[in-house]
C-alpha cells in the first residue's frame, strides 16, 4: 500500500493553509508534529477526502482518492479533532448506527462494536447514555467509531488531546498493534505520544513540511544543541530573549534552564541528553507540552 | 520576445565554438533516457481514472438510490419518536378544529400541509446540528446521503399525512374534485418546502425554525383574516395550479442539488453550523 501526496496545497481565500505538501506514505505509523496553525487538520481533512486540495492529488496505488469515492470510504478511518456525538444515545447503539453507515453487515457489527468497545476500554460503559459521558471517554468512543470498518488507513487528528495518562498509553500501545499492516496518520502536540511508535515524524510549519524524518533522525539533529545553564533571576529575562528556552527550574542555587541553541549559549552551560521536546523546541520555537 | 532573442544571439557570439564543442563532449557523459514500456503503461493507468466513465457512473447511480432507499430504514430509528408524535397529533388535532369549528378544510390543508416536513428537517440536518458531519462525511454511507434518505421518510411521511387528512375532509368537500383538493395543498407545499430547503442550509436549526415559523405564521394569519387571499389560492385556474406546482417542483430539485453538493466537502459547509 502506497499513499502518495503529490504537492497538495489548500489556500483559504489568499491564505495558504497547506503549501505544496508532498509525502508517500507506506505502512507504519507516520505523526504529525507543529503547532496551532500549522495546518495539521486542514492537511488530515484532505486525507480524509473530505476536503478538496487547491493544487496536487492524493494517489492510494496510484488511484486519485477523489474519484475512489466508496473504495476509499471502504477503508477509511477517520477521526476529526471536534466532533460531537448523539446524547440520547448509548455507546452500543451510536457504534451500531456508524457500523450500517461504513456499509458494515449487521450480524457481522454487532461483534465488532463489542471488539471496538473493548480496544477503547468502554465495554462496561456500552450501556451508558453518551450524554453522561466524560470528555476523555467520548474521544475514545470517537476512536472506536474510526475503527469499526477495520481501516486500511486511520487518520486520527489528535486522539489523545484529553484522555488521562493511562488511556493514553493504551491508546499508543493499540496503535502500535495494529500499525502493521495500516498507515496510520496522526497528528498531535504532546511528544510523549509519538515517541515509541511514530515511524517517521513530519514536522509541518506555517502549512510546510519542514522536515521529513525518523526519531532518531530527528534526536540525531538537535544532539549537541542542548545545554543547561543555571543562572540568576537577574539574568533570566535576558537569556529567555535571546535563546530557545525549554524547562526552567528553580533549585538551591538558582534558576536552571534548559535551551536549545546551535552553540554554547554561555560560558558555564553544558551540554545534556537532547529529547523530543527539544526537537519540537528547535523546530518551532515555542515548547512543547510534556506530559506523562 | 524580442529581447530575449537578442540576448541569445549575444550568448552565442560570446561563445566561440570551441567552448561549443568541450559543451557537447560533456553533455555526451549524460544519457537521457527513453523511458520503458513499462513506465509508460503505468502512466497512463494513473491518468485513465481522470476519463469519466458514462456507463459506469449511471449503474452507480442506480444502485445508490436502492442504498438510499435500503437504508432510509435504518434512518427511520434515527429520528427522533417525539417528532413523528407531535405531526400526527398536530394532524388529527387540526382536523377535529375543522370539523367542530366548521372553517374551510382547505384552508387547513394548505397550512398544516407543509408542517411536518418544516420539523422534519430539523431531524434531517441533526448530524450536522449535533457536530457529526465530519465523521460523517468520511463513512461510506456518507453526510448527504444520510440527509436525503432522512429527507425521503420525511417527505413520505408528510405527503402520508396530508393524503389522510385530504381523504377525512372529502365529504365536506364534494363542491371539487379530489385532484383540485390535492393541487391546492401541494402547491404551497412545493413552493414552502424549497424555501425551508433554502433557508436550513444557510442557517443552524434554532435560527431556521424561528425564521420559518414567523413566516409561516404571517402566512397562515393572511389566508385565514382575509379570505379573500385564501380563496384566491383555492380558486385559481387549474393551469395556474399546475405552474406554480412545477415552479414549487424544480424549486425543491434545485435545492436537493445544492445539498449534495454542499454536504459533499467539508469547506462548503460554512463556520456557523460546525459548532457543537
Ligand atoms: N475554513 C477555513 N477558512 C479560513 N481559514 C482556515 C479555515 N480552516 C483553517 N483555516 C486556517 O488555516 C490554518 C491552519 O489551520 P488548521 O486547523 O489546519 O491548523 P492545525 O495545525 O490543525 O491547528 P491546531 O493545532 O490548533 O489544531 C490556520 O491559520 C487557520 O486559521
Ligand atoms: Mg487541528
Amino acid at each position: 500500500m502506497r499513499l502518495l501526496i503529490d504537492n497538495v496545497s489548500k489556500k483559504f481565500k489568499d491564505k495558504w493553509a497547506i503549501k505544496y505538501f508532498s509525502a508517500e506514505l507506506t505502512e507504519g505509523v507516520y505523526a504529525l508534529l507543529g503547532p496551532n496553525g500549522a495546518g495539521k487538520t486542514t492537511l488530515m481533512r484532505m486525507l480524509a477526502d473530505i476536503s478538496m486540495p487547491s493544487t496536487g492529488r492524493i494517489l492510494l496505488n496510484d488511484k486519485d482518492i477523489s474519484l475512489m469515492g466508496d473504495d476509499y470510504r471502504d477503508i477509511l478511518g477517520y477521526l476529526p479533532q471536534e466532533f460531537g456525538l448523539y446524547k440520547n444515545f448509548t455507546a452500543v447503539r451510536f457504534l451500531m448506527y456508524f457500523a450500517s453507515l461504513k456499509g458494515l453487515d449487521k450480524k457481522f457489527a454487532i461483534d465488532k462494536v463489542e471488539e471496538v468497545l473493548d480496544l477503547v476500554n468502554l465495554t462496561k460503559d456500552r450501556k451508558r447514555k453518551i450524554g453522561t459521558f466524560s470528555g476523555g471517554m467520548k474521544r475514545r468512543l470517537g476512536i472506536a467509531q474510526a475503527l469499526l470498518n477495520d481501516p486500511k488507513i486511520l487518520i486520527v487528528d489528535e486522539p489523545t488531546a484529553g484522555l488521562d495518562p493511562q488511556e493514553r498509553i493504551r491508546f499508543r500501545n493499540l496503535l502500535s498493534e495494529i500499525a502493521g499492516d495500516r498507515i496510520v496518520f496522526l497528528s498531535t502536540h504532546i511528544v510523549s505520544d509519538i515517541e515509541y511508535i511514530a515511524k517517521e515524524v513530519l514536522l509541518l510549519k506555517q502549512g510546510e513540511l519542514i522536515q521529513r524524518s525518523t526519531l532518531g533522525n530527528l534526536l540525531e539533529q538537535v544532539k549537541g544543541k542542548v545545554w543547561s545553564v543555571n543562572v540568576t533571576q537577574a539574568v533570566l529575562p535576558e537569556i529567555q530573549r535571546q535563546f530557545k528556552i525549554g524547562n526552567i527550574q528553580r533549585n538551591e542555587s538558582g534558576i536552571e534552564c534548559r535551551i536549545v541553541h546551535d552553540e554554547k549559549p554561555v560560558e558555564n552551560a553544558v551540554a545534556v541528553h537532547a529529547t523530543l521536546e527539544d526537537v519540537y523546541l528547535y523546530f518551532f520555537d515555542k515548547g512543547a507540552i510534556k506530559d506523562v | 520576445m524580442a529581447n530575449r532573442k537578442k540576448n541569445t544571439d549575444e550568448f552565442v557570439d560570446m561563445m566561440e565554438s570551441k567552448e561549443f564543442d568541450e559543451i557537447e563532449k560533456k553533455l555526451n557523459y549524460y544519457f537521457v533516457q527513453y523511458p520503458d514500456e513499462h513506465k509508460i503503461d503505468a502512466t497512463i493507468d494513473t491518468l485513465r481514472q481522470y476519463v469519466p466513465d458514462k456507463k459506469k457512473q449511471s449503474t452507480k447511480l442506480v444502485e445508490r438510490f436502492w442504498a438510499l432507499l435500503k437504508h432510509s430504514g435504518r434512518e427511520f430509528s434515527l429520528i427522533s419518536k417525539s417528532y413523528w408524535l407531535s405531526s400526527i397529533i398536530l394532524f388529527i388535532f387540526g382536523y377535529l378544529i375543522t370539523n367542530y369549528g366548521a372553517y374551510n378544510p382547505l384552508f387547513t390543508l394548505v397550512i398544516l400541509a407543509p408542517i411536518p416536513f418544516i420539523f422534519g428537517l430539523i431531524e434531517v440536518f441533526k448530524g450536522r446540528e449535533q457536530g457529526l458531519l465530519e465523521m460523517e462525511m468520511a463513512c461510506k454511507f456518507s453526510a448527504h446521503e444520510i440527509m436525503l434518505s432522512r429527507m425521503l421518510l420525511v417527505g413520505v411521511f408528510n405527503i402520508t399525512l396530508n393524503t389522510m387528512l385530504t381523504i377525512g375532509f372529502l365529504p365536506q368537500v364534494e363542491t371539487i374534485s379530489i385532484l383540485e383538493i390535492l393541487l391546492v395543498w401541494f402547491t404551497p407545499f412545493t413552493i414552502f418546502a424549497a424555501f425551508a430547503l433554502w433557508l436550513s442550509m444557510k442557517f443552524r436549526g434554532a435560527v431556521f425554525v424561528m425564521t420559518f415559523l414567523s413566516l409561516w405564521v404571517s402566512f397562515s394569519a393572511l389566508v385565514v383574516s382575509y379570505p379573500a387571499w385564501g380563496n384566491f389560492i383555492l380558486n385559481m385556474h387549474i393551469a395556474f395550479h399546475f405552474l406554480f406546482m412545477g415552479i414549487g417542483i424544480i424549486m425543491f430539485v434545485i435545492q436537493m442539488k445544492q445539498l449534495v453538493k454542499k454536504y459533499y466537502y467539508y469547506e462548503e459547509v460554512g463556520n456557523i453550523e460546525v459548532t457543537h
